[in-house]
This record gives C-alpha cells, sequence and structure tokens, in this order.
C-alpha cells in the first residue's frame, strides 16, 4: 500500500513545490541533473571496467597510504573533495576499487581539499572548476556520439562530470535566494552553545552554497571584517566540513549498497573529527596557535590560522579513523547489508531423496517441471504475450494476428540468472550427487534425461533473447509481410507449448507425444527458405535485404526453439509407463520420415 | 491347457528376453489401437469441417498420423516374428 502511493505522493509534493516557489523548482532540477550526472558517470566508468583504469586504480589505490594519497592528489588538482568523493563512489559501483580503497581516497580527499583554503586564505585565489561544466558536456557528448567504446566512456565521463556541475550551479542559484538571508552577526554566541549553534549554520550554509570552499570564503570575509569571533568562525569551519558530504551523499543516491556505504564513511569521518573538535575546542585553539607560531604566522592573522585548523581538523580525522578502518568496514557492512538478488532456489531437491532412486527421480522431475514453468512464462513474455493464449480452446493464430502491442521488454538475461540458471544449477548439482546411488541403469537413465530436459529449456531461453530483439521492432512493423512472418514464429512456438500444455495435463488422452510430429511437419513445411518465400519476398521487394537477413537469422533461432521444445516435451511429459513410453518413442517420426510426409503434401497440393 | 501350450507358457516365462518382447509387442499394439481410434475420429472431423484452412490442417494431420501407424504397424510385424 505505503510502495503504491508513494511515487504519486511525491509527484504531488514536487508539483505542489514548483508551483510554490521558482526557487525550488531550480533547486530540485538541480538535484536530478546532478543525478542525472551520477548516472552518466557510472555508465562511462564502466566502459572502462576491466581495463587500463581499473589496473591504474588498483595500483594506485593497493594499500592505505597510496589511496590516502590518490584522495589527496586528486582533490589539491580538483579543488573539490566533494567531487573526488562523487567519483570515487562512481568507481565503487562499477566495481573498479573496493570499500577499503574508496574510504582511503576519501579520507585523503578530505586533507587533499585542505590546500583550497590555503589558498584562499593565502592569495585569495579561488579556482573554480564549475565554469568547465559547458564544454564538458559539449565535448562529452559529441564523444558519446562515436561508435569507439572508449570515445564513447570518455564522452559518458565527461558529460557526466558536465552535468555534475551543472547541477550543483543550479542548486546554488536555487539557494542563493536564502544566502543573502544569512547574517551571521545575528547569530554571535560565546561558549560550547555559541560553537554548537556556528556549526550548524555552517553546515547549513554549505547546503545550501553546496560548496565547502564557498563557506571558507564567506568566514573568512566575516572574519576580516569582525563579523564572528574567531572561535565562532573555527565552528563554522567544522560545519562547512560536515555539510560538505551532502554532496557524497547525494551521490550515493544512485549507486549500489558499496557507494552507500562510502557516502555513510565520508558522514562518520566528518561527524566524529566535528564532535572531537566541537568538544576539544580549546585544546585545539591552543593547538592551533601552537602550529601557527611555529610556522610563523602572526597571531592575528586569523584568516591563515583558520586554514591552519582546517588542514589540523581533516589531518586528524585521518589520524582518528584510519586505525578503525577494518572495524569501520564491519560496522558499514553490518548497517547497511547487500541486498540479496532475489534468486528462485529449487523446492523439492532435498539430500534425503537423493540417497533413494525412485524418490531422487520424482524429486528431479518435479523441480524440471517448475524449471519448464517458469520457462514457459519467459518465454510468452519475450513472445509479448500472456499465458492464457496457451488455454487448450484458445486461437492462437487470431490471438497473435490480432495483437499489436508490444509488451515492455523484459531483462531475460536477468530472468535467466535469477530465476533458470540457479535452479537449474541445483537440479544438475542434485543429479550429480545421487549418481552414486542409482542402482537400475534405467533410473540412472531418467535422471541424465531430466538433466538435458534442463539443457534444452536454457538453450530455449537463449534463442527467446536472440529473436526479442527484431521480435519487438517487427511484429509492429508497418510492413505486413515482415510482420507476418515474424507472426508465424510467435504462431509455430506458441503452438507447440499449446500442445506440451494439452499433453501435460493429460486431459485429452489422445494426445501423446506423438502429436508433436504434426507440429514437426508444419515447421518444416513453413520453413521461409526451403519454400523459396523469402526469395519471392525479396524478388517482389515487399521486404528489404536488411529485413530478410534478419528472417533469415531469427528463422534459424526459432526453428531451433521449436526443436528445443519438442525435444524436451518428448522426454519430460512422456508416458507415466515405461512400455508405453517405449512404444510412443518407436512410433515417433524422426527427420527423415518427416521429410518424406511434407515432400508428400506438398506433391499432392500442387497437383 | 494341452501339453504344448503348457510348456510354450512354462518357457515364455522361464525367457526374459522373450517377456519382455511380448511387453514390448503388447504396449505397440495398444498403442495402434489408439492411433486407429483416433485417425477414425480425425477422418470424421474431415468429412464434416467446412472451413477450408481448417480442413486443410486436419488432412495434414491426418498424413502425420498415417506415417505413424505405417511405422508402428511396420514394428508390429516384426515384433511379432521375433515372438
Amino acid at each position: 500500500m505505503i510502495k503504491k502511493i508513494f511515487l504519486p505522493t511525491i509527484f504531488l509534493l514536487l508539483t505542489y513545490g514548483f508551483w510554490l516557489s521558482p526557487d525550488f523548482k531550480v533547486i530540485t532540477a538541480g538535484i536530478a541533473i546532478f543525478l542525472f550526472g551520477m548516472l552518466a558517470l557510472e555508465q562511462g566508468f564502466n566502459a572502462f571496467a576491466g581495463g587500463t583504469l581499473e589496473k591504474t586504480l588498483r595500483k594506485s589505490t593497493n594499500n592505505m597510504w597510496k589511496s590516502l594519497t590518490f584522495g589527496f592528489t586528486a582533490a589539491t588538482v580538483m579543488q573539490s573533495s566533494s567531487l573526488v568523493s562523487v567519483i570515487t563512489i562512481s568507481f565503487l559501483s562499477a566495481g573498479l576499487i573496493g570499500l577499503v580503497e574508496g574510504m582511503g581516497i576519501i579520507f585523503g580527499a578530505n586533507v587533499g581539499s585542505t590546500t583550497g583554503a590555503w589558498l584562499i586564505a593565502g592569495f585569495g585565489l579561488k579556482v573554480k572548476i564549475s565554469a568547465y561544466a559547458m564544454p564538458m558536456l559539449v565535448f562529452g557528448v559529441i564523444f558519446i556520439f562515436q561508435k569507439s567504446k572508449f570515445l564513447k566512456g570518455l564522452g559518458y565521463i565527461l558529460a557526466g562530470l558536465g552535468f555534475l556541475f551543472l547541477g550543483i550551479h543550479y542548486m546554488k542559484e536555487g539557494f542563493e535566494a536564502f544566502q543573502n538571508q544569512i547574517s551571521l552577526t545575528d547569530y554571535a554566541m560565546e561558549g560550547f552553545g555559541g560553537v554548537l549553534v556556528f556549526t550548524l549554520i555552517g553546515i547549513l550554509a554549505t547546503i545550501i552554497m553546496q560548496s565547502s570552499h564557498a563557506t571558507l570564503v564567506l568566514v573568512i570575509t566575516a572574519l576580516s571584517v569582525h563579523q564572528v569571533t574567531y572561535g565562532n568562525a573555527l565552528a563554522l569551519v567544522i560545519g562547512a566540513n560536515v555539510g560538505t558530504t551532502i554532496t557524497a551523499v547525494l551521490g550515493s543516491l544512485t549507486s549500489n549498497t558499496d557507494g552507500r556505504r562510502l557516502a555513510l564513511s565520508d558522514v562518520l569521518f566528518k561527524v566524529t573529527a566535528g564532535i572531537v573538535f566541537m568538544l576539544a575546542m580549546n585544546p585545539v585553539i591552543g593547538l592551533v596557535d601552537i602550529v601557527s607560531s611555529t610556522i610563523g604566522i602572526a597571531d592575528d592573522d586569523y584568516t591563515l590560522k583558520l586554514a591552519v585548523f582546517h588542514t589540523i581538523f581533516n589531518v586528524t580525522g585521518v589520524i582518528i579513523m584510519v586505525p578503525f578502518t577494518g572495524k569501520l568496514v564491519s560496522f558499514l557492512m553490518r548497517v547497511m547489508p547487500t541486498q540479496a538478488p532475489q534468486i528462485e532456489k529449487a523446492r523439492y531437491l532435498s539430500s534425503a531423496s537423493a540417497e533413494i532412486p525412485a524418490a531422487a527421480i520424482e524429486a528431479v522431475r518435479k523441480e524440471t517441471v517448475r524449471l519448464y514453468d517458469l520457462s514457459v512464462d519467459t518465454i510468452i513474455r519475450g513472445l509479448s504475450l500472456n499465458r492464457s493464449v496457451l488455454a487448450p480452446d484458445s486461437k492462437v493464430e487470431d490471438v497473435i494476428n490480432n495483437s499489436s502491442k508490444i509488451m515492455l521488454q523484459q531483462d531475460i538475461d536477468d530472468i535467466y540468472e535469477r530465476r533458470i540458471k540457479s535452479i537449474y544449477a541445483d537440479i544438475v548439482a542434485f543429479i550429480s550427487q545421487s549418481q552414486s546411488s542409482m542402482g537400475a541403469p534405467d533410473h540412472l537413465d531418467r535422471l541424465l534425461q531430466l538433466r538435458e530436459v534442463g539443457r534444452d529449456l536454457v538453450e530455449t531461453i537463449k534463442g527467446i533473447k536472440h529473436l526479442q530483439k527484431n521480435l519487438n521492432i517487427y511484429t509492429v512493423s508497418a510492413n505486413p509481410d515482415i510482420r507476418q512472418e515474424y507472426n508465424n514464429m510467435r504462431i509455430l512456438i506458441c503452438r507447440v507449448l499449446q500442445e506440451l500444455e494439452v499433453i501435460r495435463t493429460g486431459e485429452d488422452e489422445s494426445a501423446t507425444i506423438l502429436s508433436l510430429d504434426q507440429i514437426k511437419v508444419e515447421i518444416n513445411e513453413r520453413d521461409i527458405i526451403k519454400t523459396g518465400r523469402l526469395d519471392r519476398l525479396i524478388r517482389e521487394h515487399r521486404i528489404s535485404a536488411p529485413m530478410a537477413i534478419s528472417l533469415m537469422n531469427d528463422s534459424a533461432y526459432y526453428q531451433e526453439i521449436c526443436r528445443n521444445l519438442i525435444h524436451m516435451g518428448g522426454m519430460l511429459f512422456t508416458s507415466s509407463d515405461q512400455r508405453d513410453e517405449e512404444a510412443e518413442n518407436s512410433v515417433a517420426l524422426d527427420e527423415v520420415e518427416i521429410k518424406e510426409v511434407v515432400d508428400e503434401y506438398v506433391e499432392e497440393a500442387t497437383k | 491347457m494341452k501339453t504344448n501350450d503348457l510348456l510354450r507358457t512354462i518357457k515364455n516365462f522361464i525367457d526374459t528376453d522373450k517377456r519382455e518382447q511380448i511387453s514390448k509387442y503388447e504396449s505397440l499394439k495398444r498403442l495402434m489401437k489408439k492411433l486407429k481410434t483416433k485417425q477414425n475420429i480425425l477422418k470424421e472431423k474431415v468429412k464434416n469441417e467446412t472451413d477450408i484452412n481448417a480442413k486443410k490442417g486436419l488432412e495434414e494431420k491426418m498424413k502425420v498420423l498415417k506415417a505413424q501407424r505405417k511405422k508402428g504397424l511396420k514394428l508390429l510385424k516384426e515384433l511379432k516374428n521375433e515372438i
């Protein structure tokens, strides 16, 4: 229920917000663009997974010191720890680095970001990397249009970074209205209360301005005109450090569990250091004074002292956190467990039944029937149909020829991994386990037959995957000929499944595996190449050459699908009596006999 | 039961291979009977069907059924000779 109303409620709230405030619209658009940038960035890094980038990253982060140095250097060059955090999250999501390496990079980046405070305080210099957003987007999109995988990946990375900056830019713009309302003198306070309030203001200001550098500039300016006391300014810096994690948190929204764990580790780093510094403000001020006088900073040069404080804050954070990395990782694993994908498991295969031949065979049979059911669901959906089309009284031809709808494409690879492969793997393992307890050769043969059924089903699913792509295009094509050809493929696959269902239920006594011979004949009869239909369609310009190639390939796929299904059905839905089964198999027509029937029929038809 | 018949029955009972052949023969015979019934039903259906396409489909089914029966009858004959 909550799941159902969640999305509409969010839409309603957002719509109300858009109507209420134009600034809100800009802020949310900024967040959306930022998140889109994250997705593009991840896709870009995915293109490089398994290659040089992965190797380089591994080499540069294979121990904590290397990771810290990597993060430090990256943040110094980019002048943004948030950006480094976000990129690290996307590295992690793409599987290029591990959580520990990611944590090292982020911790190093936090120290690297302190160079910004030195630049601001020392030279009044502010590196504005956001100015590169537009060129990055333009170059990125041009690269995305290229065929080379490398350039495409690079394009996604550039466009991703461009969108990140653009998103941050819009968020800043949206918040500008609120920014002017922040007057630090209104909140001037002494003691721990002051530290707490100003830390919160620092957090808020950084979230609003989307940059701890911007907050630092604000603090330095306020300090130089004595708008804030030195103590309050330090609390603001703590707040700026904590607030800057919002970018990483936002970035982790589109990432996997590891990415979220990394964002949380960043938050924990900043919050822990923040709490320690808030509690020990006076000793820290003393330490700043000592360090400042050691490196020759004047007592009243508060702006440079602020840079010293910022550096001590982040270095202390690293010193506190690095020894506990292992514990932090296990804590994060516990707090954010990996969501295991919903994988179907075998229901009937128990180790107890593996020892008793009859029980083992029955268990495998039941499990294989279940595998068959799951496969049929996948096949039917792959053909953009509903299972009701397989009802015995359903007129498959009419249903398919009159349907012009294509269902939402299912991810067959995912279904195969989660539902089919997992069960089949269980069946194969169970059969291997119970093989030794099979006394009679008949029993073993039956088990191996059932294993073959599973293989046929797996092959069928793979065939459907290949077929699906063109099927979805051509079954709604404006060209009636190609549409009919693809519908014919769907019809025959459904006919096989429909016949199998009838045999399986056993409601029609006359329906046995022998009934499948009829479909074998039909498949042969309708062969687009052997019947010369394909040549005719090309000759009469009714289909294009690319269409013809698709038809040739897909016709091979669909025939293979039908053959696999028939072969499988012959083994799975056999008669319960072994002798009857043997009799049916001996009468079933082989390839040569099928061809003879087809030839005879064609001959009669031409007469 | 005559002595000869009795001896044959006892011999058949002792001979496992033969017993299997007989059982195979019986199953095939049953199947042939089933197919014959199915063929008769189909024949009737073909006769009564007015739709050309449906009739074509049924005729095709008949052809397959005939081929299966032909194969089955041949096998049945072979089995009978072996027994």
